[in-house]
């Protein structure tokens, strides 16, 4: 039940200890913690940009090394809630830096309020969240934007806006008040477009692109931000399960070539088992469970999260804990009993 | 779709140099074109004036020399000259509030009216009618601006925050003040005769003088609504992108609002509530420059006026020995303008 080859990370180091795996391109090197045998989707597919993006990659940010990864992002005792209802209260949760993180739940578990609580769209009713050692309540919205980039789920890409145009407003921490055009954002906003695999569109109205390309258009936005942080609200609802792979294979090569931190809310359970080096489930605003994927999703943690009865074996192509979940009918005793 | 990138050299991804240049031609066409639209605002009336006569009486005022006894010259000067003044600057103040307006509220119908700002100058001017005996329209233009105001910030105090909450709030504070207007007009036949020339929307009168009391107001909202048009693009991603990328959200929606009621305040004290080119005019601009607020904001500047001065020669000239008022001209160009852009696609993209 523990296919992955490495020691799994149980609510232990963060950051101190996790080499960022930064400057590797997909399928060179295995990357510490995502436990990338030479079967990862995410190189065997090839859907990844190929390496050649890797230093156009480069000059938007740096590739950081693995002391460069950047501050992490962390939680502490927060209290969530909507018009004096707690939806969470008191929670700690910190973002390894250089990894991805996946937090997954039941519907109304608190798991979006989370993340946009630690980005600063939704205000706290208590606790804090900390940037490094800096509460980010005391730093300034531009500031905060330059260190961490967030996709909401209600994005509105106004009609006729072309895709270049989209990208290029991730610069606006990073511009004066009339937004000012540098060459500096021009390459900026190349490298955004050719790293997300959109290039070819950038002169298209975003509004006539396919629902995959639309999301890839938007992270690229997000990566115009240079934040060493990445927050995603579901960036995966509303795609079909090839462009969700795509996405998820996009982001982890961000997060290798780049060492961006990237924390995301899924639905998918078994694509955040595969895709995540650290799992967080959430159940009515606290965490049940978090650490390695191998070592959290279990049958336990999935009834207690979903008040599901299911199976956990391992992902036949990641070997990742899969969860077969099972309903009311259709399991195998029945199926096969004579009609 | 995951084809390899194209390594396309920086620059050339963002800002084709087609469409800058294309943006940078129409600017300096509608330029142009406010200048011509100055000249014929100046030459062309219900007086039959001669060129060379505007020339005279312009040059003869530029060299600050006395004016002659002559009709002509004081026509151009005492009253074309303000009136094209008036027209330039209300017509870039309405323009100006529309596409704020539009942008902070991110709904394609919006205009200054919606946020009760005409209901509100109605009601004080009728009121500044009957309770003070006012009687000339120099004298309710300071109340026109009060009115206007006060009706905004109530609308934006109640409604702040939801775009769609305040325009609900908007319609509602219309809606109560509307009545309260009519019953006042029904009782006063002076405050309707008041009223009733203002309402159309005209750059005729002596209002043209109350423009040396509120251009600081116009400057300063324009140059406020030049500040927020770059967070404008941020906004109309939605609040929450807009916050994510560094934009505090709140900031915006107030200094809009106050740049909103200084412009529209003004325009509308000045000319009356001359709406559809708050309404046509960023749309417009939007069809011709694309979806930067940077770009619409500097093409409404210059075709807010264009279209208003457009409106008063067309009236000036269209009937015999009498004028059409700006504001149905205005109307009846602004019209069609919308129905064109609302048949194109690009009408939501605010």
């Amino acid at each position: 039940m523990t296919p992955r080859p490495e020691p799994a990370e149980v609510r232990t180091d963060h950051g101190t200890t996790s080499a960022a795996p930064v400057g590797t391109t997909p399928g060179t090197a295995s990357a510490p913690g995502t436990g990338s045998a030479p079967t990862d989707a995410a190189s065997a597919t090839g859907t990844t940009p190929p390496p050649a993006t890797g230093p156009a990659a480069g000059t938007a940010s740096a590739p950081g090394t693995a002391d460069a990864a950047g501050p992490t992002l962390r939680a502490e005792s927060v209290v969530l809630g909507y018009d004096g209802r707690t939806v969470i209260d008191g929670l700690d949760l910190h973002l390894p830096a250089g990894r991805i993180t996946a937090i997954v739940g039941p519907n109304a578990c608190g798991k979006s309020t989370l993340l946009r609580g630690m980005a600063r769209l939704h205000p706290l009713s208590g606790g804090s969240v900390l940037l490094g050692d800096r509460d980010v309540s005391t730093m300034s919205r531009r500031e905060l934007a330059r260190a961490v980039g967030m996709l909401p789920q209600s994005s509105i890409a106004p009609d006729g806006v072309r895709v270049a145009e989209l990208v290029a407003r991730g610069r606006y921490p990073h511009q004066g008040w009339f937004g000012r055009h540098s060459s500096d954002d021009d390459a900026v906003v190349a490298s955004a477009l050719a790293a997300t695999g959109v290039a070819d569109l950038a002169d298209r109205p975003v509004q006539d692109l396919s629902g995959g390309q639309r999301q890839r258009v938007w992270i690229a936005m997000v990566l115009a931000q240079q934040t060493d942080i990445v927050l995603l609200d579901e960036p995966t609802t509303f795609l079909d399960v090839r462009h969700q792979l795509d996405l998820l294979d996009l982001l982890t090569s961000l997060n290798r070539e780049r060492g961006t931190t990237v924390a995301m809310v899924l639905h998918e359970l078994n694509l955040a088992a595969r895709y995540a080096d650290h799992l967080v489930v959430m159940s009515a605003g606290r965490i049940v469970a978090e650490g390695d994927p191998g070592e959290v999703l279990t049958s336990d943690v999935v009834r207690g999260a979903f008040d599901l009865e299911s199976d956990v074996v391992p992902d036949p192509v990641s070997g990742t804990p899969m969860v077969v979940p099972r309903g009311r009918f259709h399991t195998a005793d029945r199926a096969t009993r004579p009609a | 779709m995951l084809t390899s990138p194209t390594a396309a050299p920086a620059g050339e991804v963002t800002r084709t140099p087609d469409r800058a240049r294309r943006r940078t031609l129409v600017l300096l066409g509608l330029v142009a074109a406010l200048g011509a639209t100055a000249l014929a605002s100046l030459a062309l009336g219900v007086r039959d004036i001669h060129p060379a006569v505007v020339w005279d009486a312009l040059t003869g005022w530029a060299a600050g020399a006395p004016l002659p006894g002559d009709q002509d010259h004081r026509v151009v000067v005492e009253q074309r000259l303000p009136r094209t003044a008036v027209g330039i600057a209300a017509g870039a103040a309405l323009a100006l509030a529309g596409t704020l307006v539009q942008g902070v509220t991110r709904n394609p119908i919006a205009d200054p009216g919606l946020l009760g700002l005409n209901a509100g100058a109605s009601l004080a001017i009728v009121l500044s009618s009957v309770v003070f005996g006012v009687a000339s329209p120099l004298g309710f233009i300071w109340f026109a601006f009060a009115g206007a105001a006060a009706a905004a910030l109530l609308v934006f105090s109640i409604g702040a925050g939801r775009p769609v909450r305040l325009a609900l709030v908007g319609a509602t504070v219309t809606a109560l003040l509307t009545p309260l207007i009519t019953i006042t007009l029904i009782q006063s036949s002076t405050a309707f005769n008041l009223y009733r020339f203002w309402a159309v929307g005209s750059l005729a009168g002596v209002r043209s003088a109350a423009l040396a009391d509120l251009w600081p107001f116009i400057i300063l909202g324009a140059v406020l609504a030049a500040a927020m048009a770059h967070r404008m693009n941020m906004l109309a991603l939605g609040d929450d992108v807009a916050t994510a990328l560094g934009q505090r959200v709140g900031t915006t929606r107030v200094l809009s609002g106050v740049a909103i009621v200084m412009l529209s305040g003004t325009a509308t004290a000045l000319v009356g509530p001359i709406a559809l080119i708050g309404l046509a005019v960023p749309h417009a601009a939007r069809r011709l420059v694309g979806t930067d607020y940077r770009w619409i904001t500097a093409v409404a500047v210059v075709l807010g006026p264009v279209v208003l001065l457009v409106a008063d020669v067309i009236g000036r000239v269209a009937l015999p020995h009498s004028e059409l008022e700006a504001g149905v001209v205005a109307a009846a160009i602004g019209a069609p303008v919308l129905i064109a852009v609302a048949r194109g696609r690009s009408v939501a993209g605010v």
